[in-house]
């Protein structure tokens, strides 16, 4: 168990604060029951290169869990969010994953998604009260089927 | 939203047409996010460890907090109240909590900004009594540096001008290094202020006798000093990197090192940055980390690494006081930079770097007692712990359930809910638990109350208790409570259909010796499970039982669990589905093959067809071939793919004649299920040759023509065989002529020429005769008999009439069983015999030929 802390003190206050341990003291809340999210968006991934073209279809994040946790997904493609029928209105898609508590293990939840474009990127949301026990993010992966590369051009002399 | 560019999620592999993001590594956004283990993990949260007071007789909060230390494995904090206008010294336990007033530092400190308060820790003495002082200095110089001793706090005074009386020390900024303390600022400030150095002391750190015998501090027994940089520039940072004092000015970050007075050198680090205030550096001990007037920078003492690129824009501005803040946390290995946020004004925000992946993350703590707002950070500081406290009060109220797996489920109320509390869950088999890491099946983080005993045994009592621990030190035990679990639920649990009669079988484990097993069950496309039987007594171990009283052809589902009277039943097993009757048995009803040849390679094609009852996917054709009746050899084993069952293989032969085998069969068998062989075992008849089957291989057509003469009676004129090669070209032949009513019989036998291959085949052997009528007769004919000879011996023999006037061709053909008698090629003749029929009188007829030949067929 770690053994050392981390305090801060208020600059307009009289009170002093120690910070958790990050992966163990998680399933918690701020000072005062403040809950806090903690957010997550890729930079922009073009597969198939700027001006490039992609068939969309899936986002999987891989976690490693113990316990319970709720997690928002959302994907945007091109700046765009997707989305997805509601009845049959289209509405954003922002996919709730309802994570239940369990032995310490790996877990990949997945987004299916149905988007042609260029660049896509990924957002996690995950407000703090709503993880119990220890949940690390180890890695996002697209899949998508490339449908047109960029074009490219050969130098060009003076 | 904070924007941060540099962060890779270290992703290997991936599947085809997947690749992780970012690729190259990037994050937009990574808001309270942290890297944790290599991995992302969501930031820990803050909590009040302690709420600060003045002094008075009812105290009141503090207004601020200048700074943070830890000190004598406590924690201390100096904090302002504008109301009495004083500045405090507060202790505090090493978990921050249980804070107490030490007292006055400075009084009559108008406004919180008139000071800027830094500390530095030192200890001595020896190991029966240990001494520490803890230094408060103002780095902006306006008050006096004071030393807290561990019972008083005390003013600084010592004869650093040598004129033989102490005077009152105004350090900016205190350090110890390599056993001495090292003061800065501007000397004898006011009316001659002298330019900015460094004092060291010697011994520097307590000594455990007094050297001087005086009222100074032993620490102070002797001083000297040393410039760095440029004469005048205020000194803002000191901390250490890698046995190196590091110290800063506005723009200029410079390396001491050495071991006493004859030894310090100094080393220019960078001429252009520096630490932008007293808490805008912090040390892992091997590099120093500060925040400059040009951003994050990183020093080994040696060189100076720009660490800030991606984030500067994240910060408004930094200045020389308490605003910019810097702290190591080692177990994580992460540097907290509190600073302004580009879209605000306070110390709100901090910049996470990891130290070890060199990554950067933001976030914000939050403390609004309803409202959530930002932390304001006046002061930042971790304490490497020795000796912490345990947990305040332990669990209680625990009780326990049995789950939806008939597993035991335990709840409790957490007595210590502090961060970095946990609890340990005990169990035995035994009342009166004594929890110990013999009988320890789990822990659980801070804040989580509930347990579930996944690995608890079926039909068995469990006592359990739970404790806290903290520190390394444990609470004790919670109220013991026991649970008896659930039977042991089927497992393995499958249904399969029957026929004769039919039904379902389900076959099961059963995990509760001798215990009852209730079967469900329902239509899988709707209703609800009822019960539909309970079979008594079933021993451990394989089982299964078969249900015939649903209708045939219905889809069923069902589930199983254990029973007994007295015993909490198992829970339900596994839904299991299967159709009461089981198909037919998929059959092949008949076969066949066909040989085909393509560029010299003969392919065989086995095809069957099937009898309506195969499943696709599943039922499969396992073709043998068995070459001269030998050992049947698996070839391929064809799945389903229609209902039908028909299907085909294309077996490759080779070239013909094939020099490993003479005949082929084939072999199929037909498997259900993939695995259950059926009745269906086709075999062909018997073997058979596919070269046989083929067609006549390909051949040019070839004339053997006249080479000699060997008879001749009544043709005119020899040598004939010469004129008869080519056609009219080269001459032509005739026969007796025939005047009137009368006829004449003549005949020559001519040798054939050799041909350029032996034919393969008996077929299209043709004799070719090309002939006309001459004379002035109009009705009469020439009867032609050609016969091709092998030496002496008549091969075949026709016959054909010609009336024509102009020459035309008679072709012959030779039956299959007449070329077969062919045996020498080099060896052969045609004779032909002619009668000549003259039909009018007083008109003539002539036998006339042109040619003669053999036409063969010779392999391409």
């Amino acid at each position: 168990m770690p053994n050392t802390k981390v305090f801060i003190g208020d600059d307009a206050g009289p009170k002093v604060y120690k910070v958790g341990s990050i992966g163990v003291d998680t399933g918690s809340q701020d000072a005062a029951g403040d809950i806090y999210t903690a957010t997550l968006k890729t930079e922009r991934f073009s597969p198939a290169g700027e001006g490039g073209l992609n068939y969309f279809r899936r986002v999987s994040i891989r976690l490693l869990k113990s316990g319970s946790a709720t997690i928002v997904g959302k994907v945007f493609v091109d700046d765009t969010q997707t989305q997805i029928y509601s009845g049959s209105t289209l509405t954003d898609q922002s996919v709730q994953f309802d994570l239940s508590s369990s032995a310490l293990k790996e877990e990949v939840i997945e987004m299916d998604i149905k988007a042609v474009g260029t660049f896509i990127q990924a957002q996690l949301e995950i407000d703090s009260d709503d993880i119990g026990g220890l949940l690390l993010v180890e890695s996002i992966a697209v899949h998508y089927i490339p449908v047109r590369s960029a074009k490219t051009r050969s130098a060009e002399s003076q | 939203m904070p924007r941060l560019d540099i962060f890779p999620i270290q992703v290997l592999g991936g599947i085809e047409q997947s690749k992780p993001i970012p690729e190259a590594g990037d994050m937009e956004t990574l808001e309270n996010f942290l890297i944790f283990r290599g991995r992302l993990g969501v930031r820990a949260p803050v909590a009040v460890s302690s709420t600060l007071q003045d002094d008075q007789g009812t105290p009141a909060d503090v207004d601020a907090i200048y700074d943070l230390v830890a000190h004598d494995n406590k924690l201390y904090a100096l904090s302002y109240s504008s109301s009495q206008t004083d500045v405090y010294l507060h202790e505090m336990d090493a978990d921050g909590e249980n804070p107490s007033n030490l007292g006055v530092v400075w009084s009559s400190v108008s406004s919180e900004s008139d000071v800027v308060p830094v500390m530095a820790s030192i200890s001595g003495g020896d190991a029966t009594s240990p001494e520490s002082r803890l230094y408060i200095s103002d780095y902006d110089q306006n008050e006096v540096t004071k030393f807290y001793d561990g019972t008083t706090i005390n003013t600084l005074q010592a004869d650093l001008d040598n004129d033989s009386t102490d005077e009152d020390i105004t350090f900016s900024i205190v350090y110890p290094y390599k056993f001495h303390l090292w003061g800065t600022g501007f000397f004898e400030p006011g009316a001659n202020p002298r330019p900015e150095m460094l004092r060291f002391s010697t011994p520097g750190l307590i000594p455990a006798n007094d050297i001087a015998g005086g009222n100074n501090p032993k620490e102070w027994h002797h001083a000297d000093h040393r410039s760095v940089g440029v004469r005048g520039r205020k000194i803002t940072a000191i901390t250490e990197a890698s046995a190196n004092m590091v110290v800063c000015q506005n723009s200029a970050t410079h390396a001491v090192f050495g071991y006493n007075a004859d030894s310090w050198q100094t080393r220019i680090v960078s001429a252009h940055v520096g630490a932008v205030g007293p808490y805008a550096i912090t040390t892992d001990g091997i590099r120093a980390y500060m925040w400059t007037s040009d951003g994050p920078f990183m020093t080994d003492a040696r060189q100076m690494v720009d660490i800030g690129g991606p984030i500067k824009e994240e910060v408004l501005s930094v200045d020389g006081g308490q605003e910019t803040q810097a702290v190591f946390s080692p177990d994580d290995g992460i540097v907290y930079f509190v600073v302004k946020p580009s879209e605000g004004s306070a110390t709100d925000l901090y910049l996470a770097f990891d130290t070890v992946r060199q990554r950067w993350m933001s976030g914000s703590w939050l403390d609004g007692a309803g409202t959530a707002t930002k932390i304001n950070v006046g002061a930042a500081a971790f304490l490497k712990a020795q000796n912490l406290p345990g947990p305040s009060a332990a669990p209680s109220s625990l009780s326990v359930s049995l789950n939806s797996d008939g597993k035991p489920s335990l709840s409790w109320t957490s007595g210590d809910t502090a961060l970095g509390v946990t609890t340990t869950i005990h169990r035995d088999t035994s009342p009166s638990i004594t929890p110990g890491a013999g009988n320890e099946i789990g822990e659980v983080f801070s804040g989580v109350s509930t347990f579930d005993d996944s690995s608890a045994a079926a039909k068995t009592t469990y006592y359990y208790v739970v404790r806290h621990e903290r520190n390394g030190q444990n609470s004790a035990a919670s109220n013991e409570v026991s649970q008896k679990t659930a039977l042991a639920k089927p497992t393995g649990v499958s249904a399969v259909s029957i026929q004769s009669p039919d039904g379902v079988r389900i076959n099961y484990t059963q995990n509760s010796n001798n215990s009852d097993i209730k079967i469900q069950r329902k239509l899988s496309s709707s209703g609800s499970f009822a019960d539909l039987t309970t079979l008594s007594s079933i021993a451990s171990g394989a089982q299964s039982h078969d249900d015939t009283t649903g209708t045939s052809g219905e889809d069923y589902d069902y589930r199983l669990r254990a029973e007994e009277t007295g015993e909490t039943a198992s829970p339900w097993s596994d839904t299991v589905s299967a159709t009461a009757g089981q198909p037919a048995d998929p059959q092949i009803s008949s076969t066949g093959h066909t040989t085909t040849e393509n560029g010299g390679v003969v392919t065989v094609t086995v095809n069957w067809n099937g009898n309506g009852d195969f499943e696709v996917g599943v039922d499969t054709v396992k073709v043998y071939s068995i070459l001269d009746g030998g050992t049947p050899n698996l070839e391929t084993t064809w799945v389903a793919t229609n209902t039908t069952g028909s299907g085909s293989y294309d077996y490759e032969w080779g070239q013909c004649p094939n020099p490993s085998a003479s005949t082929l069969q084939f072999k199929l068998e037909v498997y259900k299920g993939g695995s259950t062989l059926n009745d269906t075992n086709y075999e062909e008849a018997s073997g058979f040759d596919p070269c046989s089957e083929l067609g006549p291989p390909p051949s040019n057509p070839e004339d053997l023509t006249p080479d000699g003469d060997i008879s001749n009676s009544g043709y005119s004129t020899a040598p004939l065989h010469s004129k008869l090669v080519s056609g009219s070209s080269d001459g032509e032949i005739q026969g007796t002529t025939v005047n009137g009513i009368s006829s004449a019989q003549d005949s020559f036998e001519v040798s054939l020429s050799d041909p350029s291959d032996t034919p393969v085949v008996d077929k299209d052997h043709t004799i070719k005769v090309t002939s006309k009528k001459g004379g002035t007769s109009t009705q009469g004919f020439i009867q032609f008999t050609a016969t091709v000879k092998q030496g002496s011996t008549t091969i075949a023999s026709k016959s054909f009439s010609n009336f024509s006037t102009s020459y035309n061709t008679a072709s012959l053909n030779l039956t299959e069983s007449e070329a077969s008698n062919i045996t020498d090629y080099t060896d052969l003749r045609i004779e032909i015999d002619s009668d000549t029929v003259g039909e009018e009188s007083g008109e003539s007829v002539i036998a006339f030929i042109t040619k003669l030949a053999l036409e063969i067929p010779v392999p391409i």
